[in-house]
């Protein structure tokens, strides 16, 4: 079912590593160096994110109630043993309300004429 | 991907590990996996680029591994910190329930550590009350004594006057007074009474911060030494015991040695005075020379810089050290009072509690050694007591605490509860020792033969409490902790069904202490056994000297009415009577047997001794060795003439060190700054006390030499002394007289080691009960556990003897070994404590006979009621318990 309102503004705004973390495990089901790796492709290579501070990241994550373990494994994954981890539906809608956020600030620094050209 | 376990691989594993511990468990139980896989992961890609990425991999996994894993620690901790207070009133709640069902248990465990943990209050709320307590006055730790220090003698007093003048001139005090103690009499109607007189500075009462009950203390102008003022400050125990508290008092008058003073207040309910007993009346310095009229130097005495010595106190100013006030005083001592603090080091600034005193350091760590030592094996007794009767309940127990491991309970929250349990019982135990601690002291002294010092205040006090409750937590660690973790240890199945065959390990931790016990109690009753053999003997050591038959009449001159010089007089002329009468008498000062001691220099010309020793010296004149059946073994005796020509008689121990060809006689030394001859040789004596020895000299005695108040001694024949009384109240009829037979006098000079050895008597008493009702409780309750085995055996056609001897057999070794145990600890009591066994043999024939037939009748009667309960367990009913 979908979080409240309150819920999820309790937890904005979301750090740059956390969103990142998110929206990664928002692919489907993930394990701990999974996520690493596509947050690492995704930013062609710029954000490196290391294990431990990865791993905290998770357990706030995890005891916050944004994300959970899951049971289901994907298909391709190379039967890791680690846990997998996906977003639940208060983790959907805090990304959903930071991204429609951070939106908002590109457009207001546009029309302001600040705004760099995106693509670098 | 499968992980094969090639060399490096598994080391890396081995290292990953290793970091990851440094997180908390909970955090591990979640990611561990996880992060295992990502580290092999990154590290694999690290090694793929080379061996600087490798290096900076580990540098940063550490560093990760260091930073987070410890803060995820602390965050834990905060929550299990919460978790464990939580828990608390539950696991209080389970522990009263649980010890609650078990009244008998509980009630044997309690007094098990009653005793322990009570004792030891006692003797530790004894021990802060004499040695550890200052002054019961209000802000204690700035009130200080000040010592004059000196390089071979020690600690020494201070002039009178430096007192006034350190006032006057020291910035780190604010204030100064001096005090002297006296016997006096009060008169009280008919007749007299002694009382405690303490001669003060003005300023005592306001330094000391003591309140007056009623009326006021000393006030300016009260303590003019040229103008003494007969004013009095009367105690408040003597306003209410002898003047019934009347208010009217104050502002009366009372006489004191036949002078009349003026009452000005009386003192604080709480207040005792600052001597060694309690004080009944304070008077002015200065009214010295009213109480003492017929001493001429009593003016000099208060105010001459260099008379010494005396008591000198002071307060602190607020935020002075005890270094600095030190400093300063000694600069004023040494301008002010030039030839006193000659050979002085400085003023030593010294608190007011016993301990404080360097002097006095040395003799009372040996008893605080001793004491807590003998004390403390009774409390490491009673725990394993208790520790053992935990371990048997343990095992009753076993169903449930192996039931709350098997649905979760972790083991560390197991322990934690049974360790609850044993807390509540320890602290219960020391709560009620803590109402005892104030009683068992006097008992004790009752024990010795007498009686508290007045001015001691039992009640506990903070340290008292915080000592309580440590031994407490203590004893509870001690005897819980085993117990707790043995019952947790077990694995689940065995529990559950109720028997174990991995029981060999509890019984050697039950042998263990069983072994401890028997050798405590082993030890104790030895050494008590020891000690009260040697003061057996010591009653009946020669001491060099006759002591029965032989009487010390002491005479006390009414002081008001003799100066020194006419006491002098009165005994030259007494004794001159007496020997003209042909009464065999001799003079002394120095009670034999008495504590009193007198040292001076001793040099010998040609003799290097530094420092030069201070020599034992005994005043003594006419038939002092005649009485005492000592002869002279070289040379003369005592003469009338000797007193000037400064002869002196010398004991054979000081002769042997000296001149050890046997020349003694006729040499010639230096004392003070007197030549004296030497002109005979005695043989040792022990003087001094029992098993005293060294070497002493002998000078002509000389009434009044030791100073005022002395009262010398007239030794005679028991049946002579009832004339040398008549003779003495013949020449003065005011004369305190006081005999006692000089076998009395030993019998008194042995009376603390006496007390000592009822002490350890009792201890040993005490320690026998506990480790026999410890063996009884073991026996007994592994028949109980073996009924099965018994019976099966019985119905097997076992005979009784064989029966018992199995019973026995288990806890026979650990007894044996502790028996063993215990000789050898008693052996090396026995050497440590040789000086109080008067040349007892260690191996006494006698004391050991005594205690190994207490030892075996005790374990007869341990084993007899659960050896015959084992003989007559019926088989067929246990065979039927299947």
């Amino acid at each position: 079912m979908p979080a409240s309102r309150d819920a999820i503004e309790a937890h904005l705004p979301v750090t740059p590593a956390v969103l990142d973390i998110l929206i990664a495990v928002g692919e489907g089901p993930l394990h701990g160096y999974a996520v690493a790796q596509a947050v690492r492709s995704r930013s062609e290579g710029h954000i490196r994110l290391e294990t431990g501070p990865l791993y905290r990241h998770l357990k706030r994550l995890l005891d916050d109630g944004l994300v959970e373990e899951s049971p289901e494994r994907p298909a391709e994954s190379d039967a890791r043993r680690g846990s997998h981890y996906r977003l639940t539906s208060l983790g959907l809608g805090v990304v959903a309300a930071e991204t429609r956020r951070l939106g908002e600030v590109v457009a207001l620094a546009r029309r302001m004429g600040l705004a760099a050209e995106p693509g670098r | 991907m499968s992980t094969p376990s090639s060399g490096p691989q598994s080391q890396d594993e081995f290292w990953i590990d290793r970091l990851l511990r440094l997180y908390p468990s909970e955090y591990r139980e979640r990611f561990a996996e996880g992060m295992k896989e990502m580290l092999l992961a990154r590290l694999a890609d690290a090694r793929r680029e080379g061996r600087v990425a490798t290096a900076v991999f580990w540098m940063c996994s550490v560093r990760d591994a260091a930073c987070i894993g410890l803060s995820e620690q602390s965050i834990s901790m905060r929550t299990s910190l919460w978790r464990w207070i939580a828990s608390v009133p539950q696991d209080l709640r389970y522990a009263v329930r649980s010890l609650g069902s078990q009244p008998v248990f509980t009630g044997m465990t309690l007094l098990a550590l009653i005793v322990g943990i009570g004792v030891n209050t006692g003797l530790f709320t004894a021990l802060n009350a004499t040695l550890f307590r200052p002054w019961d006055v209000p802000d204690a730790k700035r009130v200080v004594h000040l010592r004059s220090l000196h390089p071979r003698v020690g600690y020494g007093g201070l002039p009178i006057a430096s007192a006034a003048h350190f006032e006057a001139n020291a910035r780190t005090i604010e204030g100064a007074f001096a005090q002297v103690f006296s016997q006096m009499t009060l008169d009280d109607g008919p007749a007299e009474r002694p009382v405690e007189v303490a001669l003060v500075s003005r300023g005592y009462f306001d330094i000391l911060g003591v309140g007056m009950r009623a009326g006021r203390s000393f006030i300016e102008g009260e303590d003019v030494p040229g103008a003494p003022a007969p004013v009095v400050v009367m105690s408040h125990g003597l306003w209410e015991d002898r003047y019934s508290a009347d208010p009217d008092v104050v502002g009366g008058s009372v006489r004191i040695e036949g002078v009349t003073f003026t009452v000005v207040g009386i003192a604080g309910e709480r207040f005792l005075g600052t001597g060694s007993g309690t004080t009944d009346l304070w008077v002015p310095l200065g009214s010295l020379l009213l109480l003492r009229p017929t001493n001429p130097s009593n003016l000099a005495r208060l105010t001459d810089p260099e008379w010494c010595c005396y008591d000198v106190f002071a307060r602190l100013s607020p935020g002075t050290g005890h270094d600095q006030a030190a400093a300063e005083l000694s600069t004023l001592f040494r301008r002010f009072s030039v030839g006193a603090a000659q050979d002085s080091i400085g003023i030593a600034v010294i608190g007011t509690a016993l301990f404080d005193h360097p002097d006095e350091r040395p003799r009372v760590a040996r008893i605080l050694a001793i004491s807590l030592s003998a004390f403390g094996a009774i409390l490491l007794l009673s725990c394993a007591n208790v520790s053992n009767m935990l371990l048997a309940r343990g095992t009753a127990r076993q169903r449930e605490i192996s039931v709350r491991l098997a649905i979760g309970a972790s083991r560390g929250r197991v322990i934690r509860q049974l360790l609850t349990e044993s807390l509540l019982l320890a602290g219960v135990a020391g709560g009620v020792s803590l109402l005892l601690a104030p009683v068992l002291p006097v008992l004790a002294m009752r024990l010795r033969g007498q009686r508290l010092p007045g001015n001691l205040d039992l009640t506990p006090d903070g340290t008292v409490l915080a000592y309580a409750v440590g031994i407490s937590v203590l004893a509870a660690l001690a005897f819980g902790l085993a117990p707790a973790m043995r019952s947790t240890r077990l694995s689940v199945g065995e529990n559950l069904s109720g028997h174990s065959s991995r029981i060999s390990r509890r019984f050697r931790l039950e042998g263990v202490l069983i072994g401890g016990q028997v050798a405590v109690s082993v030890a104790l009753l030895m050494t008590a056994g020891l000690l009260l053999r040697g003061l057996d003997r010591a009653a009946s050591l020669d001491l060099g000297f006759r002591t029965d038959g032989v009487s010390a009449v002491s005479v006390l001159l009414p002081r008001n009415r003799y100066d020194p010089a006419g006491e002098r007089a009165f005994f030259d002329e007494l004794l001159q009577r007496f020997q003209s009468g042909g009464v065999q008498v001799g003079m002394t000062s120095l009670v034999p047997l008495g504590n009193a001691r007198n040292f001076t220099d001793f040099v010998v010309p040609g003799a290097a001794m530094d420092p030069a020793p201070l020599m034992p010296v005994h005043d003594v004149a006419a038939g002092y060795f005649d009485v005492l059946e000592i002869p002279i073994s070289v040379g003369r005796s005592f003469r009338p003439d000797d007193r000037e020509l400064g002869a002196i008689i010398v004991n054979e121990s000081l002769a042997r060190a000296y001149w050890p060809d046997g020349s003694a006689v006729s040499r010639s030394v230096t004392i003070g700054d007197r030549q004296r001859e030497i002109v005979g040789v005695v043989p040792d004596a022990q003087l001094d006390g029992v098993g005293s020895r060294g070497p002493m000299y002998f000078s002509p005695f000389t009434a009044n030499s030791q100073g005022v108040g002395v009262p010398p001694v007239i030794l005679v024949t028991s049946d002579g002394a009832a004339s040398v009384v008549a003779a003495v109240r013949a020449a003065e009829s005011d004369a305190t007289i006081e005999t006692i037979p000089l076998s009395e006098q030993a019998d008194r000079s042995l009376g603390g080691a006496r007390g000592a050895a009822r002490i350890a008597a009792v201890l040993a008493w005490v320690a026998l009960l506990l480790a026999t009702s410890g063996v009884y409780g073991v026996i007994s309750y592994s028949v109980e556990q073996r009924r099965r085995e018994i019976g099966t055996r019985i119905a097997l056609g076992a005979r009784p003897r064989e029966v018992v001897g199995l019973v026995l057999r288990r806890t026979g070794r650990p007894v044996a070994i502790g028996l063993a145990a215990g000789l050898l600890i008693s052996a090396g009591a026995s050497w440590a404590l040789r000086s109080q066994l008067y040349g007892l043999n260690p191996l006494d024939p006698t004391a050991v006979a005594g205690v190994v037939t207490i030892l075996v009748l005790a374990g007869a009667a341990a084993c007899v009621i659960p050896a015959r309960r084992a003989v007559r367990v019926d088989p067929v009913a246990t065979l039927g318990e299947g």
